[in-house]
């Protein structure tokens, strides 16, 4: 029954798919001279689609993980090495979470401390120059831990969808 | 990722090769592609080198990852196959064993049974964090579990190295580094304690060289086809003693990790760099000890190269070989893997081509 319903989910984000790819060849504008290519990273609607994709393998996921967790709940006998499995991974995910902050810190630090020595400038252009880059340093940094965060959500995820199936799979045999 | 079309350059030459004496080694995404390789053509090889990989097929562990195929093998291969939480959230041994048996049956690759008496030799610095020891650790189990004698076997977890391959070059980065160009300084050559195991009763590496780098065109090997993500060039070393005497030689193919081929340029914000080109593209067939030791034991020495590419339908932004499957013409029913792959079908050609074949 959990097949058939992962089957359904799965063929109704194959359509919610098509519908997009559909809408999008009908909203994608011609333009002369630019190759669809080039064009079709800037298309909001491609954007959109591409977002809309990923957060549907979000959902379908954590649907699934719910399953399973439902499936092995009500299973006659408890097994306990999921919980123990699962704690470990949360101790796991708390020292990632841990390490990645105090590297963080660490780069923050230094770009803060080579913000406070300004290096000489004798033109207007090397000054602003120098400001510019502490401000893209800042943004880089930023944008570095945004992305490692989304990665450790989804090596959380997927690890423990992984741990879950496995014992589902086992618990159905 | 270069921009303009490179001048073509010579063909691979051929030479007086043993064929069956060949054998592979590789770091990282190149261990990966160590391990595949070995498979595919196991009835070639005599042994692998592997260094900082993970198992066979380590991207199709866990299909549920998402609901889309290619995905998932993705997600895999981020999260389960290099950095796993823990290590019971990493790839299974016994079932890509069976994976791997099912694909030999399928005549896919050579048969597993030709793995039994050849030589492994695998390490994973304890210092690693790209691709996590208990991962490599699976390797060595799904390995034993494939027959492997364990006597023919070298697995090495306690050397404090961080991603890399140890050279002994002062050059190069600290030890316990994990950063390009992933080639540490531990005061000894890797590859040459790799072929050391490899092959029984080798010569001390050559103080000076006798023979040459030669590049060649890579591309009849894989028909220029953007898929294969692989570069316009590759190289060869070849002792004098094989170039001009004609002695018999023998075959290794070394293989780069990510980001160490010599064409890789850095993609800065979604844009490949060209302006700062990395210093590093060809340290990996120059300085890494692999050539010295070939060329005191009449070896010669195939480093393919891969190159990033990163234009919607490939995705593989720092040149990495392909283990998940990025190069696969149906991302349903990708074939990485097999003899059938674009990479190793292109490789296995260049071996073929250097036996005059």
């Amino acid at each position: 029954m959990l097949e058939n319903f992962m089957k359904m989910a799965q063929e109704s984000a194959r359509q919610m798919q098509t519908t997009h790819a559909r809408l999008l060849q009908g909203t994608s504008p011609a333009l002369p001279g630019l190759p669809a290519q080039a064009l079709a990273g800037f298309a909001p609607v491609q954007k959109l689609n591409a977002y809309q994709g990923i957060a549907q393998n979000l959902m379908a996921q954590q649907a699934q993980l719910v399953q399973d967790l439902w499936t092995l709940a009500t299973q006659p006998g408890t097994d306990f090495s999921l919980a123990s499995e699962m704690l470990q991974l949360q101790q796991a995910l708390f020292e990632r979470i841990a390490k990645q902050q105090a590297d963080a810190m660490r780069e923050l630090m230094g770009i803060l401390n080579g913000a406070t020595h300004m290096r000489s400038a004798n033109t207007m252009s090397k000054l602003l120059e120098e400001e510019s880059d502490f401000f893209a340093q800042l943004h880089a940094l930023m944008s570095a831990q945004a992305t490692a965060y989304l990665e450790l959500a989804e090596t959380a995820q997927v690890n423990a969808g992984y741990l879950v199936a496995r014992k589902v799979a086992g618990a159905d045999k | 990722m270069p921009s303009e079309t490179p001048p073509k350059a010579p063909p691979l030459p051929s030479f007086s090769v043993d064929l069956t004496q060949s054998s592979v080694s590789g770091l990282s995404s190149g261990a990966f592609m160590t391990v595949q390789l070995h498979l595919a053509h196991s009835a070639t090889f005599v042994g692998a080198g592997v260094v900082a990989g993970g198992p066979y097929r380590c991207a199709e562990t866990f299909r549920g990852a998402a609901a889309i195929t290619e995905d998932a093998w993705t997600l895999n291969a981020l999260y389960m196959c290099m950095n796993p939480l823990i290590p019971q959230s990493g790839p299974d041994p016994a079932k890509l064993v069976r994976m791997a048996r099912q694909t030999a049956r399928d005549g896919l690759i050579d048969p597993v049974e030709n793995l039994a008496d050849d030589k492994l030799y695998i390490f994973t610095g304890s210092a690693d964090s790209v691709v996590e020891s208990s991962v490599v650790d699976t390797t060595r189990r799904f390995y034993e579990m494939l027959g492997v004698r364990p006597d023919n076997m070298l697995f090495d977890d306690r050397v404090p190295a961080g991603h890399s391959l140890i050279t002994d070059n002062p050059e190069d980065n600290p030890l316990d580094a994990n950063r390009p160009p992933y080639l540490n300084n531990g005061g000894f050559f890797q590859s040459q304690t790799i072929l050391n195991h490899l092959y029984d009763g080798l010569k001390k590496p050559s103080e000076r060289l006798s023979g040459r780098i030669v590049r060649f065109d890579q591309t009849e090997f894989f028909d220029s086809d953007p898929r294969a993500s692989m570069s316009p060039y590759a190289y060869i070393y070849v002792p004098e003693s094989v170039q001009k005497k004609g002695k018999a030689a023998r075959i290794h193919i070394a293989l780069h990790g990510c980001t160490q081929g010599y064409a890789f340029v850095n993609f800065v914000n979604g844009q490949p760099d060209l302006q700062n080109s990395v210093p590093y593209g060809n340290r990996y067939f120059t300085t890494t000890g692999y050539n010295e030791i070939a060329d005191a034991n009449d070896m010669i020495v195939l480093y393919p190269q891969a190159q990033g590419t990163d234009d919607g339908k490939v995705q593989n932004p720092e040149g990495c070989w392909d283990w998940w499957g990025y190069s696969a013409k149906n991302a349903e029913a990708p074939d990485y893997y097999s003899k059938n792959a674009i990479q190793i079908n292109a490789i296995y050609r260049m071996l073929q081509r250097l036996g005059g074949q």
